[in-house]
Formats: structure tokens, C-alpha cells, sequence
């Protein structure tokens, strides 16, 4: 993922920013596996899918000066939250990436997801790739998560991750 | 019976307990990790540093041996059932865990699109190697359990077991680097292993690894010697411009073989291009375990003498090490897009071509990912940092990252941002250099 993919998929989450580490990786996870070419290498974490490169990137673009960073331990809170500066959004005015813009849609969707239902759905996905069967995956995944499978909450994830995949399907076939 | 005894530059005597793990002994012999006598450790470092003629072989014998101690001090200080448990696995993990690598290590993966590690679990899991039949022996399960040990992006096993092999601290970096202070003479890349390797303990339930605060200053003195041996040898100019060389020489090979022309390939060459994507599955472990060193530089010597000007020069080149110059293009306009260097890259073009060199094979653009300057990533997010990813330190009974830990780190840690280098002929580069600046006036003069 590129300095440009990621500040496209950052404009997305407004003013306020995208809150939270982990939902940027689980928003990025089901943004790839909705056909969106970012091109990170996914392994799976304590709290499902997580990828270094992801990470990174983020990293890099708040070393840079690009994005900033708030919250964090020093701040006396759990969560990192990241926003462009206005400088950075004035380079998008001047173009974002046209291919990551095509998924703006699906990606404002995830950005404002319940972060547990983004957490549960990639973890699915996650062993969906693995098993190409929905419930077997669905088990898997709750086992890994600790929680019920037939819970709704549980149900919601398994619709939330089906709905991902068969938009990456959609895009593999329109391309 | 006599322990199997190997003397080693760096830890003096390395010793095998043939009682114990004599099928350790049995595994060094098998031929594929035998080849591995044939690999160098860091590729064509040695164009730069004429000592760095180390290889693969003792290098994975050393991270062996580290693994060896690190085992033996977690048996002493935790559950020592746990540990022997997982000994026989990891121990061969150590050893085996680069046997996939192809020529010159990593810098002739892009030549061909090897990923040694795909290769590495391949040899372990074919079943007509002898390293797969000497893990067999010993457990019918073991093959399989080394292979996923070796395999990132398998949790099969607890975190501990693979973030002692593979992590921001592990055996294998370790060695290495030491190892490649030693042979190139760099005179970085000391620092307390010993201390490092004593004091890991469990955390979080005996799954996670972290290090008493006490051995901060050994950690701390680990990242310096990896940022020293990054700027000083892993990404010196003159090494990275060879391989550039040999990246353009086999791409240039195969853009011509694809067009129809003889690129005078020798027979194992021959047979792993024939096939559309050569990888695990597609092209036989044997045929690849084939490719070697020799093999890659006697093609060069015919290359050497092709029809082909451009590669006949190149082959020439990089056999009499006759490099490029490095020069560095202008900053990018747009800090979003770090590869878009403007009129650089045409203008650089055009000199070339006045002085009759083909751009294609002279003007060569290295890419340095920023990941490769950083020393040592680690994740902030407490929440997702494990043993793999964060080195911690326990501080008031919890584990803090040692960036945190240690702020002063910051300068050395912060992710830099990925650089581009070109690398021309020696001819070119005083225009080339004028161009650079000429592009970087404009710029400012723009900005102001």
C-alpha cells in the first residue's frame, strides 16, 4: 500500500479521522477482499487479520508529516486516531488514486462499522480463505474469538464478511 | 561418545551432543543443507567488503546454536517440559530455516521471483529429500511441524516458539549480524547477545517472550548495531549497484528470450525458464536445488560473449566488477506519490541515449523500502503488540515497548520514507548530478 492509496482511503473517514489502529487494519483486510488491489500481507493476530504493512504505511505517513496522530498511551487513551493534515488534503484535491477512490462506497461503510463486526467479519474471512466454507469458517473464527456462533452478533459479522466477498467476486468478474 | 565439536569465529566451539542429537549431525550431512556451503551469505557484498565471503551453512549452523542456548536457559528459568517438547522442532528450524535460498541469498530472488521461503518449506515437505527423510525418522510429524515453523504466516504454533526464530529479536538476526560485522570487517554490529539471549522470559501465560528491564541497554545497543550495519553494509551504494547490474542482466535475458532470441541458456536454466511461473508445485525441488552460484555465474560468462551488446556489457561489468555510480534523483514533487520524480527521469534518458547507452540497460532505478533503513519497527498499539512484532521490556509488572521505554530510540526507529537511487555509467555521472540539482533549483524556486 502506497502513500497515496492510504491517504484516499484516510480522506474518507472526514474531519474527525479514522479512530483506532485495528479498525484501520480490519478496513483495509475487507477492503482487499472486496477486490480493492492494496497488496498487504495478512497474518492472523490476537484480534484477527493483522498485517505489518499495513501498520507501516500508517506509521510512515505520520513520520512524514502527512497524517497525524492522536490519542495513544501518552495521551492516557487506548486508541490511536488519524487524520490527514490540511496540507495532505490538498495534494488529494489535486488527484487521489483513482483505483482505491472506485471502493470509497464499500470503504466509508467499513470506516464507520461497528468495530467488533469489523473484528469477528475479516476474522471470518479471514478463515473463509482458508476453508471456502461459510460455516465452517463462521466456527473457526468463533472459537478463535471466544464467542457463539449462533449469536446475532455472530450472524451480523457472517453477513458483514459474505457481503465483502461476493463484491470481490463482482469486481474479479467485472475486470 | 564424543560431543561433535565445530569451530566457529564467532562462538569459538559450537558442539553437538551426539548422544542426544545425533540426528542433528544426520541433517548437516544431507546435501541440501550441504549446498548451502555454496551460498553466500550476503550475496555480492563481497564486491564491497572482500572479506564477506561467509555462507548460508555457517550461519545457520550459528543460529543453531544460539537456539541451543535460549532453549537451554528457558528450560532452566520456566516449564522445562514445554521446552523439550518443542526442542527437536525448533533446533531444526534453526538449521533448515534457510535451506531454500537461491544464488547470492536474497539479491537473486527478483532475478527469477524466488521466494526462498516458499522453497525452504518446499524442501523440507518433499518427500524425496533427505532432509525430509532424516525429520522423519525422528517423528513422522516433524517435516511438517519445521515446515510451519519456517511458514510466517502460520499460528499453528505459540507465538514464543516462532518469535525466538523469527521476530524483531530472534536466533536468526542474532547470528547474522555479528556473523557479517566479522567477515566484512565493518566493525559495527556488537552488542550483548549473550545478555539478550540469558534474561527472554515468558509472559502472558507462558505464550509471549519479553526481557526484564535490565536488559534494556542490550536491546537498545542491538538496534544501534543494526541501523550501523544497514547504513554501512546492507545498502551500501556499490553493493546495491551490482545488484542492480544483475537485475538488468536477467531481465534483459528475459525479455529477449521471450522475444524468440537464444539467450545461450545452460540446461537447468533452460528448464526453470520453460516453465510459465517456476515455484513449488510447478518446477521439481530437485531441479531447483540445482540452481547454484556456479551455475548463475558460468551463464553470466556466456553472457559475456553474447551477440547482445547491452548484455554482453553488463555480463562484463559485473564479472570485472566494473560498476555504475550512484546518483540521486531530485526530491519528488507530491510527498503522496515518492516514485514521481517529475522530468527526471526523461531528462536523465536523453543523455544517455546522446552518448549511445540504452536506458533500459543504464539508467538503473533501486528502490530502497524505507522498512529496509529501519532497524526496528514495532507496533504501538499495546493491545496488538506480541513477541513477534514489539520487542517489550517488563516494567512495574508490564510489558512496554522498548521504544517507549527507551524515547531516545525515537530518532533511530522512526520509519523513514522509501528512497530511490539510480545508478548509471561511470561516464554520466557528473551530467547526471548537474541534472539532479538543476531539477531540485527548480523546485524550491517554485515553492518560494
Amino acid at each position: 500500500m502506497d502513500r497515496l492509496q492510504l491517504a484516499t482511503l484516510l480522506s474518507w473517514a472526514g474531519e474527525g479521522g479514522l479512530q483506532g489502529r485495528k479498525r484501520l487494519q480490519k478496513v483495509v483486510f475487507l477492503l482487499q477482499t472486496a477486490g480493492c488491489p492494496l497488496g498487504c500481507r495478512y497474518t492472523l493476530h490476537h484480534f484477527g487479520p493483522y498485517s505489518r504493512d499495513v501498520a507501516e504505511a500508517c506509521d510512515e505517513l505520520v513520520a512524514a508529516g502527512l497524517v497525524e496522530e492522536s490519542g495513544g498511551p501518552k495521551s492516557n487513551s487506548m486508541t490511536y486516531s488519524y487524520s490527514l493534515t490540511p496540507a495532505t488534503r490538498r495534494l488529494l484535491d489535486a488527484g487521489v488514486d483513482p483505483v482505491v477512490q472506485g471502493f470509497e462506497n464499500l470503504g466509508r461503510e467499513l470506516i464507520a462499522e461497528d468495530l467488533w463486526q469489523l473484528e469477528l467479519g475479516s476474522t471470518i474471512q479471514y478463515f473463509y480463505g482458508q476453508e471456502e466454507v461459510w460455516n465452517q469458517a463462521l466456527k473457526r473464527a468463533c472459537e478463535f474469538k471466544r464467542v457463539d456462533p449462533n449469536d446475532e452478533s455472530s450472524q451480523r459479522a457472517l453477513t458483514l464478511a459474505q457481503r465483502v466477498h461476493a463484491n470481490g467476486r463482482q469486481a474479479g468478474a467485472d475486470h | 561418545m564424543s560431543d561433535k565439536v565445530f569451530r566457529d569465529p564467532l562462538y569459538n566451539y559450537i558442539t553437538v551432543d551426539r548422544k542426544r542429537d545425533g540426528w542433528l549431525i544426520d541433517l548437516l550431512n544431507c546435501s541440501e543443507v550441504q549446498r548451502l556451503r555454496r551460498i553466500h551469505q550476503l550475496g555480492v557484498s563481497n564486491y564491497t567488503y572482500p572479506g564477506a565471503e561467509h555462507t548460508r551453512l555457517a550461519h545457520s549452523l550459528g543460529v543453531t546454536h544460539l537456539m541451543k542456548l535460549v532453549l537451554e536457559h528457558l528450560e532452566r528459568v520456566s516449564n522445562a517440559e514445554k521446552i523439550k517438547a518443542a526442542r527437536q522442532a525448533l533446533l531444526a528450524t534453526a538449521l533448515l530455516h534457510d535451506i531454500g535460498h537461491g544464488p547470492f541469498s536474497h539479491l537473486f530472488e527478483p532475478c527469477l521471483g524466488i521466494d526462498h521461503e516458499k522453497w525452504s518449506i518446499a524442501v523440507i515437505r518433499d518427500e524425496s529429500t533427505c532432509v525430509h527423510r532424516v525429520l522423519k525418522k525422528e517423528s513422522p510429524d516433524l517435516p511438517n511441524r519445521v515446515a510451519d515453523l519456517i511458514d510466517a504466516d502460520n499460528t499453528t504454533y505459540p507465538a514464543w516458539q516462532r518469535a525466538l526464530m523469527s521476530s524483531q529479536l530472534d536466533v536468526d538476526r542474532l547470528d547474522y549480524l555479528r556473523r557479517d560485522s566479522l567477515f566484512t570487517g565493518a566493525g559495527y554490529g556488537h552488542f550483548d547477545w549473550h545478555r539478550l539471549l540469558t534474561t527472554v522470559e515468558f509472559h502472558n501465560g507462558e505464550t509471549d517472550l519479553v526481557w526484564p528491564s535490565k536488559a534494556a541497554l542490550a536491546i537498545e545497543e542491538y538496534i544501534f548495531a543494526r541501523y550501523y550495519m544497514y547504513q554501512n553494509v546492507y545498502l551500501h551504494k556499490t553493493t546495491r549497484g551490482f545488484e542492480a547490474l544483475l537485475r538488468a542482466m536477467w531481465q534483459r535475458a528475459d525479455t529477449l528470450r521471450k522475444s524468440g532470441k537464444n539467450v545461450n541458456a545452460n540446461p537447468v536454466l533452460e528448464r526453470f525458464w520453460k516453465v510459465e511461473k517456476a515455484e513449488p508445485g510447478t518446477f521439481p525441488v530437485a531441479e531447483y536445488l540445482r540452481i547454484e552460484e556456479f551455475t548463475v555465474l558460468e551463464q553470466i560468462q556466456r553472457w559475456s560473449g553474447h551477440t547482445d551488446r547491452a548484455l554482453a556489457d553488463c555480463a562484463r561489468r559485473f564479472l570485472e566488477r566494473d560498476g555504475f555510480a550512484m546518483v540521486e534523483p531530485p526530491p519528488p514533487a507530491n510527498p503522496l506519490k515518492v516514485d514521481d520524480f517529475g522530468d527526471w527521469e526523461p531528462e536523465l534518458h536523453k543523455i544517455l541515449i546522446e552518448k549511445g547507452y540504452e536506458p533500459s540497460m543504464y539508467c538503473l532505478a533501486d528502490r530502497v523500502k524505507g522498512k529496509y533503513r529501519q532497524p526496528y519497527r514495532e507496533e504501538k498499539d499495546p493491545e496488538n503488540q506480541s513477541a513477534v512484532n514489539t520487542i517489550r521490556v517488563v516494567v512495574d509488572g508490564k510489558p512496554v515497548a522498548i521504544g517507549q521505554h527507551l524515547p531516545r530510540l525515537g530518532a533511530v526507529i522512526a520509519p523513514p520514507q522509501d528512497r530511490v537511487f539510480y545508478y548509471v555509467p561511470k561516464e554520466i555521472r557528473s551530467e547526471a548530478v548537474r541534472l539532479s540539482q538543476n531539477i531540485r533549483g527548480s523546485l524550491k524556486h517554485a515553492k518560494s
